[in-house]
């Protein structure tokens, strides 16, 4: 009796020693480490409550020939610039405009007086909202402060809004993407004096994103580009035919009802005096946990003339949400930034930050630059410390969890070189 | 008799038994561990928690429905490749379970495994015709993450068998029509679908893109101002609602729910107490936005104060959180500038006839004329948008008239309105009357100018 009372006794308390199949899933998305040493740095103040920075750009606002940083902080909805000091040190400034969740903005000189203005996307409402809460905003430069001006309003959410001559009469115009929820358009704005805009519909279709302007097709105006992204994936342009006509030209569609298109940006990226596109996809938001996906990623549409564009893959980072272009290894060619809102965030080495290393023929490697903060949504470049090496900044935007290896605007300083 | 000798039978059944045990010891050793991230560096501490219970479970009973129980919670907490391993295990022990089958394909579209995620989907619709339309719909959208033509004809195929009344389904057939260069297939589903669903605007704007590919421009700008007009939406995160919905079983979510259904007038007490408990395991907006909504209830406005602003500070202002926080501080007496302030700053996220009215309220205490003059025609405008865009025109068209008495800063678009109203219900003249005065008021009025074009008066 001793053996089996003794195994009916033992038995509750054995463990588990054998082990389930492994798991055939990605592990999402990891790199190997770059080879170009970054520095990382983090302006502003200690982050106690999770950051959404909708948008971070490198420019120099007061006309110092020091660059800042300019992001737009859609939790405590204002813009903030950043001051670099010497020692590394960062002062932040928040521009004392009210504004309800701004997305994006675009410093010009609206009004050619030879300072800086700043346009404002607002979106209203950083989370779905189908309500006309957007507007365009002009923030007009007024010596040391600025000048609140609403261009238009009674629109929906406005996720871009981007300055260039459209019409030809030598003014400044706008195309404005409206993003919404379930309805939506992209706009362009005709710039009729005294900072009045009148608007014009170019497409009706929610979801917009990006509208760069760029002379896509080589004939001297600026035509505009525009990722719509909500109930279809897919990629427009609108071809300048001059006096304030477009004529709508669809460039790419994906069938794919998840793909998550998350932005878009306007580059040669080849060197061959063209306008390409480089288009991110990797949004998830439609779920309360995310997992990278093996279509996300980044696609350079190679300009082939004609208004005919090549598709190519260059990347396939999980969670893909924002390109920047810039020779970071001062090799003559151009490389590629991206950065992931939605990579396998459970684990501690999944990417957050790469570039891919152009070998001069357009075939990139991959390599990894940080893995923290995670969630990044928006990532620019430039030469933050005037070594005259390209650096990077990125924004983090933590809405879902995990709440951990939080960031708000964090910076990286290109070391290349450095050590020699 | 004594062919055994006692000894050797005591032996043999030692053996026996020993082998016996043996065995089963064995047998219970090689038994599979669940898989153990570290969920509590990860979660909080009472989804931590019910981890440990779930692990348990599938860990000593062996029992198909444990590890399928585990399987959904990782998969709803995010943790694929480990609910992919336990919904492996579930279906080796009850390979017929529909359950199981229909979570792994789940978690495999999560995982981007779409292949194996339709086989699992395809044996699920094959053993209960309750979830066929579902399966087939997410096998679909499987197929189209494939994007060739191949995967496009695999994702037809699979909504050609989506039943009737599966809206998600036939409006995805329609939208791969359209968009695989065939609108004039599309047509007669999404004629069909409008007939049954005229208040879904995503079906018009469909339906205007079909239209506009096959020459039909006055029916597309038709369509796409009803889209402007109806309220509704369909559905088509099938696999996000479904692990949203599961969420609410497991861990702090399943004990958010719990409170909330406890709350009624009776015992609030027990409710807050709760509620308070569990911001403090993690904070979570929706709950901190529910106990200051009962703070209020219960007049005890100074902590409901306290929470909004709490709320607003770590999750942003939104003009909801706003509004409401105006209200408790109403309730709390506050200085009524403040107050104003409140609700002025919600009304700069949105547009909206509740905070015009509570403005109202305060603004005839201690408001001039002339201000409550302007807010009510806000007021009046707001809810004219409303029932614009519920396509109520008849309540609109007084609204935005009264909304046009008194200048304010939306009166052109108050006019503009007023404009489409009236032309939707094929008023022309007057439609123009009101698009030209908007115009007066705003030249730069980019779809008054449209209209009054259209209408053939520019």
């Amino acid at each position: 009796m001793a053996v089996p009372l003794a195994t009916w006794f033992a038995w509750p308390r054995l463990p588990a020693l054998g082990s389930l199949p492994q798991s055939q899933a990605n592990p999402g998305s990891i790199y190997p480490a770059s080879r170009l040493p970054f520095q990382k740095q983090s302006p502003g103040l200690p982050i106690k409550i999770p950051p959404r920075i909708s948008h971070v750009q490198i420019v120099d606002l007061d006309g110092d020939s020091k660059p800042e940083l300019l992001a737009c902080d859609a939790l405590a909805h204002r813009l903030i610039s950043y001051r670099r000091g010497s020692n590394d040190t960062w002062t932040e400034h928040p521009i004392s405009v009210p504004m309800a969740a701004p997305a994006h903005a675009t410093v010009v000189d609206i009004d050619g007086d030879g300072d800086l203005d700043i346009l404002v996307a607002i979106l209203g409402n950083a989370f779905p909202d189908d309500s006309q809460v957007g507007r365009v905003l002009l923030l007009e430069r007024n010596g040391d402060h600025y000048d609140r001006h609403i261009l238009l309003d009674g629109i929906r959410r406005i996720a871009d809004i981007q300055a260039g001559d459209l019409d030809g009469d030598g003014d400044l115009d706008l195309a404005v993407a409206e993003f919404g929820y379930a309805r939506g358009r992209v706009l362009w704005l005709e710039n009729i004096g005294q900072r009045r805009f009148r608007d014009h519909q170019l497409l009706y279709a929610p979801g917009t994103i990006n509208v760069p302007l760029a002379d896509l097709d080589g004939d001297g105006d600026l035509d505009i580009a525009a990722n719509v992204s909500q109930d279809d994936e897919e990629i427009w342009a609108f071809e300048n035919r001059g006096g304030g006509r477009f004529q709508k030209r669809l460039l790419h569609k994906w069938l794919n009802f998840d793909i998550g298109g998350s932005g878009m940006i306007t580059s040669d990226l080849d060197n061959d005096g063209d306008v390409d596109l480089l288009v991110t996809v990797g949004d998830n938001l439609e779920y309360a946990y995310t997992y990278p996906q093996p279509y996300h990623g980044c696609f350079w549409f190679r300009n082939d003339g004609d208004w005919s564009f090549k598709v190519h893959r260059i990347s396939s980072l999980g969670g893909t949400h924002a390109a920047s272009v810039s020779d970071l290894d001062s090799d003559g060619d151009n490389d590629v930034i991206l950065v992931s809102m939605f990579n396998a965030w459970y684990r501690d080495d999944t990417a957050s930050l790469v570039w891919l290393e152009n070998d001069g023929q357009q075939q990139f490697t991959p390599q990894q630059i940080a893995s923290s903060p995670t969630h990044l949504v928006t990532v620019a470049t430039g030469d933050i410390n005037g070594d005259g090496k390209p650096d990077i900044a990125a924004g983090g935007w933590h809405v879902i969890p995990p709440f951990r290896r939080l960031g708000g605007v964090t910076t990286w300083l290109n070391r290349d070189g450095d050590r020699k | 008799m004594n062919r055994f000798p006692p000894k050797l039978l005591l032996v043999i059944v030692l053996g026996i038994e020993t082998v016996v045990s043996g065995w089963a010891i064995v047998g219970q050793l090689r038994r599979p561990a669940p898989p153990r991230p570290p969920v509590a560096s990860l979660v909080d501490a009472e989804t931590s928690r019910h981890f440990r219970e779930l692990w348990s479970a599938a860990d000593t009973s062996g029992q198909n429905e444990d590890w399928l129980a585990l399987g959904q919670a990782f998969a709803v907490y995010g943790f694929f490749p480990e609910a992919e391993r336990c919904l492996g295990q579930a279906r080796q022990l009850a390979p017929q379970s529909v359950d199981t089958l229909f979570w792994s394909g789940l978690v495999m579209n999560r995982l981007g495994q779409t292949t194996r995620s339709t086989k699992y989907l395809s044996e699920a619709a094959r053993r209960d015709a309750t979830r066929r339309d579902e399966c087939h719909y997410i096998s679909a959208r499987n197929h189209l993450r494939g994007d060739a033509t191949a995967d496009t004809q695999k994702a037809e195929a699979e909504l050609r068998q989506v039943s009737s009344n599966h809206l998600a389904g036939q409006y995805l057939l329609a939208y791969l029509l359209v968009h695989s260069d065939r609108p004039g297939e599309a047509m007669p589903i999404l004629d069909r679908l409008i007939a049954g669903h005229g208040d879904i605007h995503r079906l018009y704007q469909l339906r205007a893109r079909a239209a506009e590919q096959l020459g039909e421009f006055d029916k597309a700008r038709d369509d796409r101002e009803w889209a402007e007009r109806v309220p509704e939406t369909i559905p088509t995160d099938a696999v996000a609602d479904r692990l949203g919905d599961r969420g609410h079983q497991f861990g702090l979510d399943n004990r958010i729910l719990r409170a909330g259904q406890l709350a009624s007038q009776k015992n609030l007490d027990a409710v807050v107490k709760e509620l308070n408990t569990i911001l403090k395991i993690a904070y979570r907006p929706r709950v901190a936005r529910l106990l200051a909504s009962i703070e209020l209830r219960r007049g005890r406005s100074a902590s409901a104060v306290k929470l909004l602003e709490t709320l607003i500070r770590r999750d942003g202002s939104t003009a909801d959180t706003l509004i409401e926080l105006g209200l408790a501080r109403q309730s709390a007496m506050a200085d009524s500038g403040k107050i104003l302030g409140t609700f002025q700053l919600a009304l700069r996220h949105k547009l909206d006839p509740e905070t015009c009215r509570l403005m109202i309220r305060l603004v005839k205490e201690t408001g001039t004329p002339e201000e409550l003059e302007r807010l009510e025609a806000l007021h009046k405008h707001a809810e004219g948008l409303q029932a614009f865009r519920d396509n109520r025109l008849e309540e609109a068209i007084p609204l935005f008239r009264l909304a046009t008495t008194v200048a304010h800063r939306e009166q052109a678009d108050s006019f503009y309105f007023l404009g489409e109203c009236l032309r939707h219900q094929r008023q022309r003249r007057p439609a123009v009357n009101a698009y030209r005065r908007c115009l007066e008021l705003r030249p730069q009025h980019g779809r008054a100018a449209d209209a009054v074009n259209r209408l053939g008066e520019g």
